[in-house]
Formats: structure tokens, C-alpha cells, sequence
């Protein structure tokens, strides 16, 4: 009984743990959340770069600084070029949630997107339209009570995904 | 003021709060273990280094001294089997003293790292080059002055392709005693001692050489990357600090290992590189590449050239494991006795 106590005294987020061991886990709830998440994620992703790089939203873009700063050097890049990279998400299909801790999930994702370069400045397009078919592996992990995207994997659709990189789940 | 120093040490040294103390000990170790409140440890030390682990290990040794005091003490204890008895129970409890003092030395000097190197590179234990997520310091833990520079690593994959289970790296290793440099043969099974830490291979792998184009053909990047991409068809990925791309590698020592052969364009021998490029959810590039194959990657250029092979190196250097070995081994011994005099008692009779 003293060892429970101390286990539980001594560890944060046990009682989370403890739920999620057990089965008591509110998997349901999360997952909706969790693919909320994910819709607002590739949304906010295309408003970034149809707007070439407006920063409205940034504060509230679920995901780490690396990936918002990854996503704002590619921009700052095209901007240099004069061009302009258009992104439109047809699809999002959600095919897989693994939860390895009560916070933190890897999630898979089928998603089409449509790409189109436009110039910088008239805004008239300069290539034609692309489509990327992709898979998508997302690490998140929950943050203040809010998931958040730590990184993710980008996977040509249909091919069979490598298994998931133990080394990254330490560091994450 | 003696009876009640004496009550207090009759409370510690009862064979019933030992018990309880020692099941508390482990009842939390197990619990940790289970993985029910929190993340799994990271080794049975980081365990007992938790304060309701040192709390258990304090009442275990305040028992120890307790039983120690009142056995040598205490008249009337010198006679015969008695004597014989409390010899074993005086290593027993000696050694359980020694091996908690070790636990709690080891609670404020204890220092666990890992260093990566790629053969022929060289490397100190400073914070800088260590990886971070496998930092372990206390608050007494000095950093280790030494210098590994890694000469070779021994082949990894079997001829079948598997993975093998027994990596070996062969390290220059080099401090102050050893100046001169003094070669180490790690592995992965039995940890080297040397200055005072114990070193071997914790992991290991392929390091294949990259370079970066611009598009006036100036090299933007250079270097090796430390990857994961063995056995065969196992997939890694790197960036690089000043673009946005993610580059996913898989490496085949040689054109026939690719699973899927229709794939592979025409021609290609030797070892093979599969190449998939994102600029974050953008996938760009997705193709087979021989050594030194430029690859457009947006404006610039890449492509793998040599690949060299890495070791991880753990570094441990505990000074309170060399107080919780002989404390084990004495604990063992003691309780060896006891046991077998009990044994023998219970047969006589």
C-alpha cells in the first residue's frame, strides 16, 4: 500500500497513467480530439501558404516550433523565388491511432492534396496542378491539454510503412 | 535517554520492519516496472535513484546499524552456534550497510552517456557531443575527460542479411593517464572498465556521406549522416538545419536486396540508396540511387557517397557500484549461511 502511494506520489500525470493501464482511458473522447486536430492542422497548414506566410494563426497552429519553423523557412524560400506555393487538402482520412502514452499518440493518415504555383505577386498561376497522394505517420503528443503535432513522416500512399522508429519515440 | 535510543534501535532492528521495508522496496521497484503510473524506467538504478526507493534503502540500512550495534554490543552473543549465527548475520547486515551506502553514493554521483562516433572520427565526453535524451547526471557527477576517437566498427548485418546480436567496435581511447592514446575493443555483451567507467557498444550502424549542391554547383553541405538504416530495407530519416526538407533514406549493400526488383532502374549495381524527399507534407522526390547519382531536390543537388559505419558508445561511471557489488556479494554469502544452518537445524531435528 506504501509503495502504491509513493509510486503515485512520486510519478506526474500517474493517475493519467494509471486510467490508461487500466483500461479506463477516454480513447473515444481523444480520438475525436485527436482528429480535430489533425483536420485543423492541414487547414491551417494551406491558409500559411495561400496567404505566402501570413502569420495569423500561428499561436494557435497545433504543432511544436520545429515544424512551424520548417513550414515558414519553406515559405520565406519561395518568397525569395517569387513564387508562390498554393496547397489544398481534398482529403484526410484518419487510418490508424496508436496511443503509446495517455499523451502521446502516432497517428496515420491517408490525405490528398493539390498543389499549384502561383506568382508572387499577380497570384496567376505558373504551373500547372499537382497532386500528392500521401500517407502521413503524425507524432503528437497532449500539451497544456491540447495535442500538438511534434513531427511526422510523409509516405507515398499505398506503400506498407516502415516500423516506427523506437530511437525517435525516446527522444520525443 | 539510552532506553530510548535502545527502544528506537529495537524498532529499527525488528526482523518485521526489515521484512516490511524490504517488500516495500520491492513492491515499488515492481510497480515502476509495470509501467501503471508512469513511462518505464530506464534501468534498475534510475529506480532506486526515486526518494521513495532511498526512503526504503534508509530504513533498511537504519536497521542494518541497529542489528550491527546490538550484535556486537550485546553480551551473551559470543557463545558457541551463536556466535557461528551471528557471523553470518554480521556479513549479511555489513553488506546490506555497504550496498545501500553504494546505492546513495551512486543517488549523487552516478553518470550515464552516450556517444556516437563514425569511424575515423574522434570525439571527447564533452556535454556538447553527448546525446542528450541518454544524459543521466546527479548532482555530484563529474564529467569523464577522456577522448574516443572510433577506429573501426565490426560488420553489424550477417551474411543473410540479419541483424547481428553481438556489436563490436574497436576505440582509441585517450585521457590524461593515457596520452599516448590506448586501443579499446568494445562489445556489446561485456562492459570495459577503464579510468573508472565502464564503456561498451550500445548500438551501431550505417553513417553514408552526403553532399548538397546549390545551383551554381557549390557545396551547401558536406558531412556524414548517423542513421538507422540496417538491416536492409529499414528506412531513416535526416534534415539539414537550413531547409525545410526531410530526406528518408534505405540503403541496400547491393542492388539485388531491394525487395521490389521492377523498381530498380535498369543498370544499377552495386549498392543502392532509395531516396524520398519531402518539403514538409510536399513529397518531392521518390527514387533509386546508385553512389554519387545526383539527385534534384527543388534548386539544389544531392548525393551519397561513401558509407562509413557508427557506433554508439554508453559511458557509466558510478563510484557507489564499487560499494554495491561487494555489499551484494556479502549479502549473498551471509544469507547463503543462514539459510543453510537453517536448513541444517531443521534436518537434526
Amino acid at each position: 500500500m506504501l509503495a502504491f502511494m509513493a509510486s503515485v506520489a512520486g510519478a506526474p500525470g500517474a493517475y493519467e497513467y494509471y486510467r490508461f493501464k487500466t483500461g479506463n482511458f477516454p480513447r473515444d473522447r481523444e480520438t475525436v480530439e485527436i482528429k480535430s486536430t489533425i483536420k485543423f492542422f492541414g487547414s491551417t497548414l494551406a491558409g500559411f501558404y495561400s496567404t505566402g506566410g501570413s502569420i495569423a494563426g500561428l499561436n494557435i497552429f497545433p504543432a511544436e516550433k520545429m515544424v512551424k519553423r520548417r513550414i515558414f523557412q519553406d515559405l520565406r524560400n519561395w518568397q525569395d523565388t517569387g513564387k508562390l506555393l498554393v496547397m489544398d487538402r481534398d482529403k484526410s482520412i484518419v487510418k490508424q491511432l496508436q496511443f503509446i502514452a495517455p499523451d502521446r499518440v502516432i497517428a496515420v493518415t491517408d490525405e490528398d492534396w493539390f498543389s499549384v504555383y502561383q506568382d508572387y505577386n499577380t497570384r496567376r498561376p505558373v504551373s500547372g496542378k499537382k497532386a500528392n497522394l500521401i500517407t502521413v505517420r503524425y507524432f503528437m503528443k497532449k500539451l497544456w491539454g491540447k495535442w500538438i503535432v511534434v513531427d511526422y513522416e510523409v509516405y507515398i500512399q499505398g506503400e506498407p510503412l516502415p516500423p516506427i522508429p523506437v530511437e525517435r519515440l525516446k527522444k520525443w | 535517554m539510552v532506553r530510548r535510543l535502545r527502544r528506537i534501535f529495537g524498532i529499527f532492528s525488528a526482523v518485521e520492519v526489515q521484512a516490511l521495508a524490504a517488500w516495500y522496496l520491492a513492491a515499488y521497484v515492481m510497480l515502476q516496472y509495470s509501467g501503471l503510473f508512469g513511462p518505464l524506467p530506464e534501468g534498475l538504478m534510475r529506480t532506486l535513484h526515486q526518494w521513495p526507493a532511498l526512503a526504503g534503502i534508509a530504513v533498511l540500512m537504519a536497521g542494518s546499524i541497529a542489528a550491527l550495534s546490538s550484535m556486537l554490543f550485546a553480551p551473551g552473543k559470543r557463545a558457541d552456534s551463536g556466535m557461528r549465527r551471528s557471523f553470518s548475520r554480521l556479513i549479511l547486515y555489513f553488506g546490506l550497510l555497504i550496498a545501500g551506502a553504494g546505492i546513495f553514493v551512486s543517488s549523487l554521483m552516478r553518470f550515464e552517456a552516450g556517444l556516437t562516433l563514425i569511424e575515423g572520427y574522434e570525439s571527447s565526453t564533452l556535454k556538447e557531443q553527448l546525446d542528450a535524451s541518454k544524459l543521466y547526471m546527479r548532482k555530484f557527477s563529474k564529467f569523464p575527460a577522456e577522448t574516443l576517437s572510433m577506429a573501426e566498427v565490426s560488420p553489424f548485418i550477417a551474411g543473410d542479411g540479419k541483424p547481428l546480436k553481438r556489436l563490436r567496435a574497436k576505440v582509441l581511447f585517450r585521457d590524461i593517464k593515457n596520452p599516448g592514446g590506448r586501443e579499446l575493443r568494445l562489445d556489446s555483451f561485456i562492459p570495459k572498465a577503464i579510468s573508472g567507467s565502464f564503456y561498451w557498444v550500445g548500438d551501431a550502424g550505417y553513417a553514408p556521406h552526403y553532399r548538397v549542391f546549390d545551383a551554381n554547383g557549390n557545396i551547401v553541405d558536406d558531412a556524414q549522416a548517423i542513421l538507422n538504416i540496417s538491416p536492409p530495407d529499414r528506412e531513416d530519416s535526416f534534415r539539414l538545419f537550413l531547409i525545410p526538407h526531410t530526406f528518408y533514406l534505405r540503403y541496400y549493400p547491393d542492388a539485388a536486396m531491394v525487395p521490389d526488383k521492377t523498381k530498380v532502374p535498369e543498370g544499377k549495381k552495386g549498392p543502392l540508396y532509395r531516396v524520398r524527399v519531402a518539403r514538409n507534407l510536399d513529397l518531392i522526390v521518390n527514387t533509386y540511387a546508385a553512389q554519387d547519382d545526383m539527385i534534384q531536390v527543388d534548386a539544389l543537388q544531392l548525393s551519397f557517397g561513401e558509407m562509413k559505419r557508427w557506433a554508439e558508445i554508453l559511458i557509466v561511471r558510478d563510484p557507489g557500484f564499487y560499494l554495491l557489488l561487494p555489499g551484494l556479494f556479502m549479502m549473498a554469502i551471509g544469507g547463503l549461511v543462514l539459510l543453510f544452518r537453517r536448513i541444517t537445524k531443521e534436518s537434526i531435528r
